[in-house]
């Protein structure tokens, strides 16, 4: 066998039993990174509205005292501010033409860039919603603990040092979860796309 | 709308052997390759807008063929690679028509072994591009289309030689 017989093979190949679809309507893309990232999206969205709903809640739920509700509605004001600009922007970010048209060159790199964008925005999504966190977090040790310790007196090193120690874990565990995040539902691709820009480099 | 539809799949049911040649050489199953054929087809009608029909209809689809085919992911459930069992049952033919058969299950067994570029330079020269066309698909200079088509042949010989069969 030389190029010619494969060549030759190749033209005479039988495909006349290949089937086409008959509509596009039931046609689905869900294996390209971009679609993936789509339906990582989709699924975060939608628990992201729920978490918020459930968050507006809570001073009803766990019947917080009259006037921690005025502090705690202004922080969660700003939250769902913060939490709707970066959902409008992601959404937007896919609702972008595809350019799989472009030379495979462009097409790769315009994916990559795409990728490694949506990343850098998910990781600056996550550490906007970390004060909060923190915030939320340190309101609610006050009110649960108000009743045990008295705050009007200051205090204590030994609180002040829990505190400093759970905002750090708080803050350094955020960060963490987020590294191993974005890198587990998109770094993968992101490094996938990598390797063949790398494979076309001049030679 | 519906016009535009028709047209497309028309187009579509033209081209249908390009589409499934290019499946078959990325991927090694069945199964994947027609999800693959899928994908593309879905991939050529979403981008459809964008044929303004200053090229060749077959020159856009290849390029959207094979970028997406390049981006595919198998769907990760399908682990065993059902064409390596088959292939064990390949058997050399006397009659031309099986020896073409037999020389395109060694050629798509062969192939698979590549990477994503050099399947796709081969695919462009198996479809009679020039090297500045290959070039231009790719987005890379012809003398770089040139130098990496040489090296995807020479890979392809290779492994059809360790395949045991005569090249």
């Amino acid at each position: 066998m030389d190029f010619n017989d494969i060549q030759s093979a190749w033209n005479n190949e039988k495909t006349e039993n290949v089937v086409v679809p008959t509509t596009t309507e039931k046609l689905q893309s869900a294996n390209t990174p971009l679609d993936k990232i789509k339906k990582n999206l989709k699924n975060e969205f939608i628990y992201q509205i729920v978490s918020i709903i459930f968050l507006g809640f809570v001073p009803f739920i766990h019947h917080l005292p009259a006037k921690a509700f005025a502090p705690f509605y202004l922080l969660f004001t700003i939250f769902v501010a913060v939490c709707v600009y970066y959902l409008v922007k992601l959404y937007m970010f896919y609702k972008r033409l595809n350019k799989t048209a472009l030379s495979t060159k462009d097409s790769l790199y315009e994916t990559y860039f795409d990728i490694r964008l949506n990343m850098e925005l998910y990781k600056t999504f996550g550490f906007a919603l970390t004060p909060f966190l923190v915030l939320f977090m340190l309101g609610f040790l006050f009110i649960g603990f108000s009743k045990t310790v008295d705050f009007s007196t200051g205090l204590s090193n030994g609180h002040l040092t829990a505190l400093f120690a759970i905002v750090a874990i708080s803050i350094l565990t955020m960060g963490l979860a987020l590294e191993w995040w974005v890198h587990h539902f998109y770094g993968k691709y992101a490094k996938e796309i990598r390797k063949v820009i790398d494979e076309l480099k001049e030679e | 709308m519906r016009t535009k539809e028709q047209e497309f799949l028309t187009r579509i049911e033209q081209h249908k052997g390009i589409l499934y040649k290019v499946s078959k050489m990325y991927m090694d199953n069945p199964d994947d390759q027609q999800d693959l054929f899928q994908e593309i087809v879905c991939q050529l009608w979403k981008a459809n807008d964008t044929f303004k029909g200053d090229s060749q209809f077959s020159t856009w689809m290849y390029r959207v063929a094979i970028n997406t085919s390049i981006i595919f992911l198998k769907k990760e459930k399908r682990k065993v690679d059902k064409y390596e069992i088959a292939s064990d049952n390949i058997r050399e033919e006397d009659c031309d028509a099986h020896i073409k058969e037999s020389q395109l299950e060694h050629f798509y067994r062969a192939v698979q072994k590549l990477d994503k570029i050099d399947k796709a330079i081969i695919f462009y020269q198996l479809e009679g591009f020039s090297h500045k066309e290959i070039g231009e698909s790719m987005g890379i200079s012809e003398g770089n289309a040139r130098v990496k088509l040489n090296r995807a042949k020479e890979k392809l010989k290779e492994i059809i030689k360790n395949q045991g069969y005569g090249f």
